[in-house]
């Protein structure tokens, strides 16, 4: 991407887009294309946050309805500007081919089912829904289809994406809806059993199971049912392109404060100010994949305990 | 001497500083006199207080009140018990959400209690007096001989030691599948309201069996819920009005008259939301998390994350007033959400003339804000900063600035003391903050009584 020999510096990655092909196709300012990675960054490690607040609910006492529906939303209007970007596809794809099931993947593959797969098609990429196993199945076929695009490119899905409602992919979370008892019956509790770091998650499950069966709709709250996500087959080889994408929920995410308020509204800081915060994930999404395996396996450590294995 | 020189010291400092979970107090509510102040906690009790009516004797000043000021305990009992919910295989929290105290209609005094499913009718009454002299019975209430009995007498009411008794006297259960979050007493008399997440119920106070819904938000597919109900009141006046207040931000005012579910509100106040400040919290930090009538049932007092908002009624389309709470924290949200204090509810409360609004914020801070002026005003519940009967002093959290001595700086402000439940005297300028596990009453010494406009 760069040229040989040449150090990067972040005051020159404004001159690239126009030189390497694949590259974003709009060549925004040195500032706005720095903000950009950044940007997504911080809007990644939001997002793995709010999806772990909402695993952890599996508390004695029923969860707050209202705190669930605040950061399901939150992580909806994610989602939406995720695919409206189109990050979300690269997302989807590199979770299917993504090694280690138990890695905090495992929350944003949450996201990347679809519902049932009959649903309108056609438009280009929406908001995934949660539920469903057919995905997994989806994301395989879109990684052989084509390159993948390390950068945000705007290619469309397979044609099996399933048009919904932004507020769909809760599917799983607030109801019993008929995808998630789909899954239920296709799924393969064996399946689970097989892999070691699935069983934190399979523990969840069944305890999940057990209590669906005697429970309403009605009185399910959100986490309950949306902590209940299985990690289907084990998939090829990871791309390291598409790794670091996933780069790691760096503990450094809690100096996210004045990035990610201030993202949206006019910045108090400058995009300098904000390459120095993030000084140990870089400008650009290039880090090396081994320091990102090396955090995918902490992060493991920290998904094993937070699900309670 | 010997043994005391051998025992180990032992530091019982922390047993200062630990606070019992059970007595963190959950809810406090003046009754309609001012005379009463109940509170509930986390621990399913309720305490209430009572104003003491000593007068001061040779020591009165002209113009000064009979009353002390000073609030004693009165009567405690234990108003929920710890439940479980054997369908759901949930514990079922004894927490008291809201107590609400009812119209005083005869000596004995009633609240209604309620944790996150049963509602709770008390019946508090005084015993001052006791009957003796009975025929059959001598003073320890043993049988008394017969043959001893020469004549008849009659028994007569003797004063004795004063007994409050606290009796359960209606239990509204089973009216609610999600957390009930707000009580409220029509100015009927006759019925109150209970709201939870998605539902609000209608009961009379004499009816336990059945309650009538009168807002049902619950979406026909649970995975398209995004918006939930917060909190509920009537309408201090009208007894057919009430309104409801929601996750994303929105009031609604609701006639009963018009049908009897009231999904379809009468009016809905929503502020138009600000792009420019748009940020993935923007929808967290305006769920509302109290509403308020004003006494006079013209405006509303409505409270999220940042700000405490005044509203008209007879204007949907943005609030009249809004007053910054601590928007110091604005630029602090990721962290406050990472650590869960975005979702703290804090209340809100009106003063007795409806010139001042009060509400509570963090590091045991709370605000005061004159409607007229328009200038707040933040002061401490804190036991070491301040002294029984001393002046309070104001605060001041430094954010840029010019910063004065005694002046908090935003980093150095405690997250975990938080001010969220307080009430205000219904008559008087007396006010009633809860701090954990603390009840601080303040008195404005100055202006006792409110300036009545």
């Amino acid at each position: 991407m760069f040229p040989k020999g040449t150090k990067r510096k972040f005051s020159d990655s404004g001159e690239e887009p126009v030189s390497s092909g694949d590259q974003v196709p709009v060549a925004p300012s040195v500032a706005a294309r720095t903000l950009t990675s950044s940007y997504s960054l911080q809007r990644q490690s939001l997002l793995d946050m709010s999806l772990i607040k909402l695993q952890l609910c599996h508390m004695l006492v029923e969860p707050n309805l209202c705190r669930s529906v605040l950061i399901a939303n939150t992580v909806r209007q994610i989602q939406e500007e995720m695919t409206q970007d189109g990050t979300w596809q690269i997302m989807t794809q590199a979770l299917a081919a993504a090694q280690c099931p138990a890695d905090r993947l495992v929350a944003t593959e949450v996201l990347c089912r679809q519902t049932d797969p009959a649903a309108q098609a056609g438009q280009s990429p929406k908001p995934f829904s949660v539920v469903g196993l057919e995905e997994g199945y989806h994301a395989e076929e879109v990684v052989m289809e084509g390159d993948v695009e390390t950068e945000v490119t705007m290619s469309t899905l397979s044609p099996v994406s399933p048009q919904l409602s932004s507020a769909s992919y809760l599917a799983g979370p607030f109801g019993m809806g008929p995808c998630w008892e789909e899954e239920e019956e296709e799924e393969d509790d064996g399946e689970c059993e097989e892999d070691e770091e699935e069983d934190s998650e399979e523990c969840v499950s069944e305890g999940e199971e057990g209590d669906r069966d005697h429970l309403s709709a009605d009185s399910r709250t959100g986490e309950q049912v949306f902590g209940t996500f299985e990690i289907k087959h084990p998939a090829p080889p990871p791309d390291p392109a598409l790794e670091e994408l996933f780069s790691d929920v760096d503990p450094s995410y809690y100096d996210l404060d004045t990035v990610l308020t201030g993202m949206q509204s006019a910045p108090k800081m400058g995009p300098y100010d904000l390459l120095e915060s993030l000084s140990s994930h870089g400008p650009t999404a290039l880090s090396s994949s081994s320091s990102c395996r090396s955090d995918l396996n902490e992060l493991d450590h920290i998904m094993e305990i937070i699900v309670g294995s | 001497m010997g043994e005391d020189a051998e025992s180990p010291k032992i530091n019982h400092t922390f047993l200062r500083d630990y606070v019992t979970e059970a007595d963190v107090i959950s809810t406090v509510e003046f009754n309609q006199t001012g005379d009463l102040l109940a509170t509930g906690d986390k621990g399913g009790r309720v305490v209430i207080f009572q104003r003491e009516t000593e007068s001061k004797g040779e020591s009165e000043e002209v113009g000064e009140t009979g009353d002390s000021g000073e609030y004693n305990v009165y009567s405690t009992f234990q108003s929920h018990e710890p439940d479980f919910d054997y369908l759901k295989s949930l514990e079922i929290e004894e927490k008291i959400n809201k107590i609400r105290w009812l119209p005083q209609q005869n000596a004995a005094h009633f609240l209604l209690s309620t944790n996150d499913k049963t509602i709770k009718l008390w019946k508090v009454s005084e015993r001052d007096k006791r009957p003796e002299g009975y025929n059959l019975k001598d003073e320890e209430g043993r049988i008394k001989d017969i043959s001893t009995i020469t004549s008849l007498q009659v028994p007569v009411l003797k004063p004795t030691d004063l007994m409050v008794e606290v009796r359960p006297r209606r239990v509204f259960s089973n009216g609610h599948t999600y957390h009930v979050n707000s009580i409220s007493v029509n100015s009927d008399g006759e019925t109150y309201l209970s709201a939870d997440d998605l539902r609000i119920n209608m009961w009379h106070l004499g009816i336990t069996d059945r309650s009538f819904n009168i807002v049902d938000i619950k979406p026909a597919n649970m995975e398209d819920l995004t918006e939930v109900i917060t909190a509920a009141e009537f309408h201090p006046h009208h007894c057919h009005l009430f309104v409801y207040s929601s996750s994303k931000g929105t009031l609604r005012l609701c006639d009963m008259r018009a049908s009897a579910l009231c999904d379809r509100h009468t009016k809905l106040f929503e502020e138009p939301e600000d792009p420019g400040s748009r940020s993935f919290f923007s929808e967290i930090i305006s769920s509302v998390s109290d509403v308020k009538f004003s006494h006079s049932g013209r405006y509303l007092l409505t409270r999220d994350y940042l700000t405490a908002k005044v509203w008209d009624l007879n204007m949907d389309k943005g609030p009249v007033e809004t007053y910054q709470v601590h928007e110091y924290l604005r630029s602090k949200l990721c962290s406050l959400y990472e650590n869960d204090c975005i979702f703290d509810k804090f209340e809100c409360v009106w003063n007795s003339s409806d010139s001042v609004i009060m509400t509570g914020a963090y590091n045991s801070f709370f605000r005061m804000f004159d409607r007229e002026t328009g200038r707040g005003v933040t002061l401490e519940a804190w036991r070491e900063s301040s002294k029984p009967r001393a002046v309070l002093r104001t605060r001041r959290v430094y954010n840029g600035g010019k910063r004065r001595r005694g002046d908090v700086g935003v980093d150095s402000l405690d997250f975990t003391k938080k001010i969220l439940h307080m009430a205000w005297h219904p008559s008087e300028n007396i006010i009633a903050i809860a701090a954990t596990n603390n009840l601080y009453i303040f008195q404005d010494r100055v202006n006792p009584e409110a300036q009545v406009q």
